[in-house]
């Protein structure tokens, strides 16, 4: 009975850690054409939390955003940067209400974040990586 | 709002850095705004009859009888981008004020130039950076607490200032540091109105990776407060051998400073902040030193907290030798005394609080805080005789929402 148990649990992790894999991959994508190579997560944290405007090419970032109901956004933030929305959300609200920073960009979807990276030399965004295509550049992934 | 020549001789200064520093494509016209709003509906009550618990400024609040002026705002921004170095902020927020009405103010109205990437000046109406949290003091959302903690926060009720701002922010490896330096002319609509002018400040930050931030900042500048009585009074003592009772009482282009540092942390599911700050003038305003210690853990979309502060008065700056024994002497003796016992805001505060992340925009707040004036009024306001002999227990909750 009691092996039983365990082995449930276990079955259990599996099958947590085999779904984990297959969608909890977060890529960072910048445009194909930006001398960008690779970035570390505090420079991409950096970004996303409006602590620095900058690119590590130099030129001034042009972030994008999923929507907060997106699992991705989630995933990200939680992987990347290790805070929950509501601490970013938290975060934003004291960058915006005192005009320092404007948060990113917002878009619907994983294809309209790479549409607006590919069309934008300094423009970055995460993506799962299963959409990753030769339209955008990884410079950062997190699994 | 004035525009005095030398704000604007920095504004076109900055705009001429902008340009040259920016490339042409930068400057391109490529406008976009944006819209965001905060807000709290809070609701405080206290067990005591004999006094108003009051937020920074306002004149009546809550006692036995609810109220939900202290906390309760709302708040709208504007933000608009010409480009990727010119952009503009505006920020009205309506709250109950000093004169008894909810009329909205304007906290921010200024336009900025992002000059190189590090450098930004900013002219127009900028707030004031007095405190660890000064830049979205009104936007409780961004706070733990139901309010920041009044025994640093309810020293000055400066909220905003007229005049211009440089921020100079770098990055030295995974820390950002920030500098700006400030001056300007500012006001405060308490019962009275209270002018400071030529201030001028520097504020340093420091944010470290592992979710320390370190602060310091220091302000000073001529203050006046609008005060007919006052300006009777010190009348009066100028024309007896006490005078010099006066010249220490009087609010009239008196230099004041004030000067703070900090320490906040989110890290791992702790969260705290711990705050030193002192205000210093040379008149019947007190001289006083504030400081808090908060402390909480994060469980889930819950955060219990605690919060530790106290409020002294260092210095009356006010030595009343009027003898009371001449009859004609005494009325005004006992003037500047009341004067100085008003200025007795000394206490010391327990909390216990709990912040809901409830929804990804909406926090709800609980707060209980255990007031303990020290032999005067405190920061409590429409003080009966009789009050302070026993703890104030302050009972607070809070929606807040951002938007």
């Amino acid at each position: 009975m009691k092996n039983l148990a365990i082995s449930r649990c276990l079955a259990a992790a599996a099958l947590c850690v085999g779904s984990a894999s297959a969608f909890s991959q977060v890529a960072v994508v910048v445009n194909p054409k930006s001398p960008l190579a690779t970035m570390t997560a505090d420079q991409v944290s950096g970004i996303f939390l409006g602590k620095s405007n900058t690119l590590p090419s130099g030129g001034t970032a042009l972030p994008t955003d999923l929507p907060d109901s997106s699992p991705t956004h989630e995933l990200f933030y939680t992987k990347v940067t290790g805070k929950s929305s509501a601490q970013v959300k938290a975060a934003w609200s004291r960058l915006v209400f005192s005009g320092k920073a404007t948060p990113p960009k917002e878009l619907g979807s994983s294809a309209d974040v790479k549409k607006f990276v590919a069309s934008n030399p300094d423009a970055i965004g995460y993506i799962e990586k299963s959409a990753v295509d030769s339209s955008v550049k990884v410079v950062f992934s997190a699994d | 709002m004035k525009l005095n020549p030398l704000l604007a001789a920095a504004l076109v200064g900055a705009c001429g850095l902008a340009s040259s520093a920016a490339h042409a494509d930068a400057l391109s016209w490529d406008p976009s705004w944006a819209f965001s709003g905060f807000g709290t509906i809070g609701y405080v009550q206290t067990n005591t009859d004999q006094a108003d618990f009051v937020s920074p400024g306002q004149s009546a609040g809550a006692s036995k009888d609810g109220s939900f002026n202290p906390d309760s705002k709302i708040g709208g921004q504007v933000n608009a981008k010409a480009n990727n170095v010119f952009s503009g902020t505006v920020q009205a927020v309506s709250k109950y004020t000093g004169q008894g009405n909810w009329k909205p103010s304007v906290e921010w109205a200024f336009l900025k130039a992002q000059a190189t990437p590090e450098l930004a000046v900013r002219v127009g109406r900028i707030g004031l950076p007095f405190y660890m949290v000064s830049d979205y003091l009104n936007v409780d959302y961004s706070n733990l607490w139901v309010r920041p903690p009044m025994d640093v926060y309810g020293q000055v009720s400066f909220s905003h200032f007229d005049g211009a701002d440089a921020i100079y922010q770098t990055s030295l490896g995974s820390t950002t540091l920030t500098g700006q330096v400030f001056y300007g002319d500012t006001t405060a609509n308490e019962s009275v109105r209270i002018h400071s002018r030529h201030q001028v400040g520097l504020n340093l930050t420091a944010e470290f990776d592992n979710g320390i931030t370190i602060r310091v900042g220091r302000a000073q500048g001529k203050i006046t407060v609008d005060s007919a009585s006052l300006d009777g009074l010190t009348e009066i003592l100028s024309q007896t051998p006490f005078a010099a009772v006066g010249e220490q009482v009087s609010v009239v282009d008196k230099a004041a400073s004030f000067t703070g540092a900090g320490i906040s942390f989110d890290h791992d599911n702790w969260v705290g902040s711990a705050e030193y700050t002192k205000r210093k003038t040379a008149s019947y305003i007190s001289s006083t030193t504030g400081w808090a210690l908060t402390g909480g853990y994060r469980v889930g979309k819950f955060t219990p907290y605690a919060v530790v502060s106290q409020l002294k008065v260092d210095n009356t700056n006010v030595n009343n030798n009027i003898p009371t024994s001449v009859p004609q002497l005494a009325p005004l003796a006992a003037a500047v005394d009341g004067l100085v016992a008003g200025q007795n805001i000394a206490q010391k505060t327990d909390s216990l609080g709990l912040r809901w992340d409830a929804y990804k925009n909406v926090a709800v707040k609980a707060q209980y805080d255990r007031v303990k004036p020290d032999g005067g009024p405190g920061l409590f306001e429409k003080v009966q005789a009789g009050f302070g002999s026993s703890p104030v227990n302050v009972y607070s909750v809070a929606v807040d929402f951002v938007f």
